[in-house]
């Protein structure tokens, strides 16, 4: 090949580039705050890069606006995202409370477990009673952050306004050695862990009633319906539907993993998805009937979504399906085409927005690739396996896979084939758990419940069977990060690959440069 | 076939309208992406700000400058004790290390808008129990002497005596005798020395307020050590 033909299709390349940067530029800032997310994470940071970092974005900015070039704009909002992790990340640090030194705290509940033992227990030294919560505070030197409060004697409210004395007591390590140590609060960005002294919890302000104490109350009542099952079924239902592992035992857990359908017990796509196809069905039937305009329809079903998430609690798979979830409605309600690829980074730019240092947290991490492998791989795959259920669980694997390997240090080899059936099987529990959040209201939800019970069990005694089979899973080292990426180039490797023999169709060629802005592309 | 002259004029004005449409585009691009840029400044603006209000004293990297709970703490060998209060940000007790000057002090205590620190003499070094005040530019001249140290005590003689401090003759003093004076630094001695060449020496007391960088206060509190 010459010289010249290959630098030929570079220039021919870039000038793609610079025509993507510009037709979607939006896009482009997104990545490129999340880009400067991740390099922060990596790299570290510290107060002495505030002002180079400042004046270099001013710098771009200028250039941008002297030039009328948009892409100048792209390392602005990289540096950007990268100061936006560094600041969260002092902010955090600079919380001045020692281990075993007091500090007096005022701010309100952000988060609260259920259960009267110790729900952080699971990563704490000592099983310690008591409640715990989260609140957004502020200490006597003026620092604002969260602080989880442990062993309290009182369970609030989520917006119960409190006033807190307390010692501050430190984690040191986890209980499971599987896990990576100590990363608990610091990727749920919670600075520091307090346990009230006696008397040391004053209410200030209640909180009112909302849509989220509404969302509360639907919960607490099917959690109270559902108290009359077994064990085993109430913490199956209160996994599948609510995302609440909290009452799964430890070899549940480790089953669940080594099979690799752990993902079904977070609320994430699969559920939302259920309340969008449930919620458009309804509204489809009877909009015509009471004459209502088209866009009720993504706008009711928008709001039951929301409810939804409150229902369940505000996890990271909640919130990026939940937001994928809205903008699909909302591209519908506008008649406007909806792409799911930019629907994602949306969702990861506002999630990582409110919670920068979620960049590392394997919750985080997991939903987004998943859906990331869903939105993109399962195009690919679906042209090579003729089942569509097939294609994406792979798509989805092959994606998770490695984040897996790194967290849990487990590989699944039956979860392929098994995730599948357990999504489809787990749907049902999910409308039957719907089900019972609306017959709640007049008490009826044991009825629901019960049938949801026995088929989530069902669901179990299978994995159990499957995981009993050799070889099902494996145990391997931590990969380092060297070698997730060489994974995931290798992966793009083996789909250029496969375009290159014509097997596959790349997504690419099948978009629409010419969107209505009287742009005209460049040949 | 050659073009004619007017499909040559037709080709080059929709090209110019492609590249008008073109202009307007980007120029559009560029404002909706420095908006959303903008944004996410005041964002990192109003993050970063909460960040510092939120900081306690000791975060502020000067170094040579801890946070102590009152003036009895117990600190290094060599470091000392001192106060700030008054119109200053960081108020409090302070252990400090005997390179931190006056300036480095007044630095780390943060003045705010309405302080002033025209009393201040800048010269003076810090000793133990030292406790300093910053007014106010709304405050009346004699609300508090800017230093303040109650733990100072004479040097006592070998016979454990407390020594009475000879008057410093102003006219005769040379500048390590005319440092001994409380408030007195070696710049204000050396001002001392410099005007009493200029001007034949001191006829009276009164004239020392004639002395650049000494004011009411330091005159106030070296009157009762000096003689002409």
């Amino acid at each position: 090949m010459k010289v010249s033909s290959i630098i030929s299709r570079c220039k021919k390349r870039i000038a793609v580039i610079i025509e993507d940067i510009e037709l979607f530029l939006l896009y482009a800032l997104l990545t490129a705050f999340i880009a400067g997310i991740v390099v922060a994470s990596i790299c570290g940071f510290d107060t002495a890069y505030i002002r180079p970092l400042l004046i270099s974005a001013g710098v771009f900015t200028v250039i941008c606006l002297l030039l009328r070039w948009p892409g100048w704009l792209v390392p602005v909002a990289m540096i950007l995202g990268f100061g936006w992790y560094g600041v969260t990340a002092l902010l955090m640090d600079s919380f001045a409370g020692q281990p075993d030194e007091a500090v007096f705290l005022e701010g309100f509940v952000v988060e609260v477990s259920e259960r009267a033992e110790n729900y952080f227990s699971q990563l704490a030294e000592q099983e310690a009673s008591g409640y715990s919560f989260v609140m957004q505070c502020e200490d006597a030197n003026g620092w604002q952050g969260r602080v989880m409060v442990v062993s309290s004697p009182v369970q609030p409210k989520v917006g119960d306004r409190l006033r807190v004395a307390g010692i501050v007591y430190k984690f040191t390590e986890t209980y499971n050695f599987d896990l990576l140590p100590n990363n608990y609060l610091r990727n749920n960005n919670i600075a520091a862990a307090v346990r009230p002294v006696p008397d040391g919890i004053t209410f200030i302000h209640l909180a009112g009633a909302s849509p989220y104490a509404l969302a509360q109350t639907v919960r607490e009542r099917v959690f109270a319906d559902m108290a009359a099952l077994p064990d085993i079924q109430q913490a199956l239902i209160r996994g599948m539907a609510f995302g609440d592992t909290g009452m799964l035992t430890g070899r549940q857990s480790s089953i669940l993993q080594q099979t690799g359908i752990m993902h079904v017990f977070a609320v994430s796509g699969l559920h939302i998805g259920y309340i969008v196809l449930i919620g458009t069905a309804v509204m489809e039937f009877w909009r015509p009937k009471l004459r209502l305009p088209l866009w009720t329809g993504p706008l009711i079903t928008a709001g039951l979504v929301v409810f939804f998430a409150l229902v369940v609690g505000a996890s990271p798979s909640v919130r990026r399906a939940t937001v994928m979830a809205l903008a699909a409605l909302f591209c519908r309600g506008m008649g406007v085409r909806h792409r799911a690829g930019y629907a994602l980074i949306i969702a990861a730019f506002i999630l990582l927005l409110m919670e920068p240092l979620w960049i590392f947290q394997p919750g985080f991490l997991l939903s987004f690739a998943a859906a990331a492998g869903i939105v993109m791989g399962s195009f690919y795959l679906r042209q090579l396996i003729p089942s569509r259920v097939l294609a994406i669980s792979l798509a989805a694997q092959l994606m998770t896979m490695p984040i897996l390997a790194y967290f849990f240090s487990t590989v699944s080899l039956i979860g392929v084939l098994l995730s599948p059936l357990v999504v489809v099987a787990v749907g049902f529990v999910v409308i039957l758990a719907l089900l019972a959040m609306l017959l709640s209201f007049f008490g009826l939800a044991y009825i629901p419940l019960v049938g949801a019970g026995l088929l989530a069990e069902l669901i179990y005694k299978v994995t159990e069977i499957f995981a009993a089979l050799p070889n099902m899973f494996t145990y391997t080292v931590r990969p380092s990060v060297v070698v997730m990426v060489l994974y995931y180039v290798l992966l793009w490797i083996a789909y250029r690959c496969l375009k290159k023999a014509e097997l596959i169709t790349f997504a690419e060629e099948m978009r629409d440069y010419y969107g209505g802005s009287g742009y005209v592309r460049k040949n | 076939m050659p073009l004619s002259a007017q499909a040559r004029e037709l080709r080059e004005q929709e090209h110019e309208k492609a590249m008008q449409r073109r202009r307007s585009f980007l120029l559009g691009r560029c404002i909706a992406g420095a908006i959303i840029v903008l944004l996410l400044s005041f964002g990192l603006g109003a993050k970063y700000s909460v960040y510092i209000n939120g900081l306690p004293a000791e975060a502020v990297k000067i170094p040579g400058i801890t946070a102590v709970a009152d003036m009895s703490a117990p600190v290094s060998a060599g470091n000392i004790v001192v106060g700030l209060s008054g119109t200053v940000a960081n108020k409090g007790y302070y252990s400090i290390t005997p390179e931190v000057s006056m300036r480095d002090l007044l630095a780390f205590a943060g003045t705010v808008r309405d302080s002033d620190v025209s009393a201040i003499d800048f010269a003076h070094i810090p000793q133990h129990g030292d406790m300093y005040y910053v007014r106010a530019l709304s405050d009346p001249l004699d609300i508090s002497p800017w230093l303040q140290n109650d733990l100072q005590t004479s040097p006592a003689d070998s016979d454990g005596q407390i020594l009475t401090i000879e008057p410093v003759n102003i006219n005769t003093a040379g500048l390590a005798q005319l440092m001994e004076l409380p408030g007195i630094g070696e710049v204000k001695a050396q001002a001392i020395i410099d005007y009493r060449i200029e001007h034949n020496g001191f006829s009276y007391k009164e004239e020392l307020l004639g002395v650049k960088g000494i004011g009411n206060k330091i005159y106030e509190s070296i009157i009762d050590h000096i003689t002409v």
